[in-house]
């Protein structure tokens, strides 16, 4: 985002309207959604199966990335692209948004980059359980 | 882990979530 921050706010808007188009794809859908399909599966097997060895691994990380990815996007990132995707590049008032998105949108992204890469690794663990 | 269909969605889980978290990473960085 600081690259395209650096672009006069109409080129910097133009250019995330048409990333968030472009990235609505199969294989990002088949990356974002079937992790969380299998993170419910773990989540369940978790919980029914307290006892086995690396469940507490399992859950933790399931949940890090149900939470820290899914609902983060859902709930923070997915409004602010469609309210960016709603304004014209050249307008003040996609300026005043480009403003807040540059900072809320990355700073959720940050978040979003953070939780899943520790999920990774919980996950790592409980594969070397047992 | 001895349950290898869970041994399985794990490994799954970890490639996904890495992925993801290096897609991430790209917005985040550049």
């Amino acid at each position: 985002m600081k690259a395209l921050g650096r672009l006069p706010p109409q080129e910097g808007i133009a250019a995330m309207q048409t990333i968030n188009v472009v990235v609505l794809n199969g294989w990002f859908f088949a990356a974002f959604f079937g992790t969380a399909a299998v993170c419910i599966v773990l989540t369940a097997y978790s919980v029914l199966n307290w006892n086995a060895p690396g469940t507490s691994y399992l859950l933790a990380a399931s949940a890090l990335y149900l939470v820290g990815v899914i609902l983060v996007t859902m709930v923070f990132n997915v409004p602010l692209n469609n309210s960016l995707a709603a304004v014209a590049p050249d307008s003040a008032e996609g300026a005043d948004l480009w403003a807040r998105y540059l900072s809320v949108w990355t700073a959720w992204n940050h978040i979003r980059t953070l939780t899943p890469l520790v999920a990774a690794a919980a996950f790592v663990m409980a594969l070397g359980r047992a | 882990m001895t349950n290898l269909p869970v041994a399985v969605l794990t490994l799954a889980a970890a490639l996904g979530s890495g992925l993801l978290a290096g897609f991430f990473f790209a917005f985040s960085s550049s």
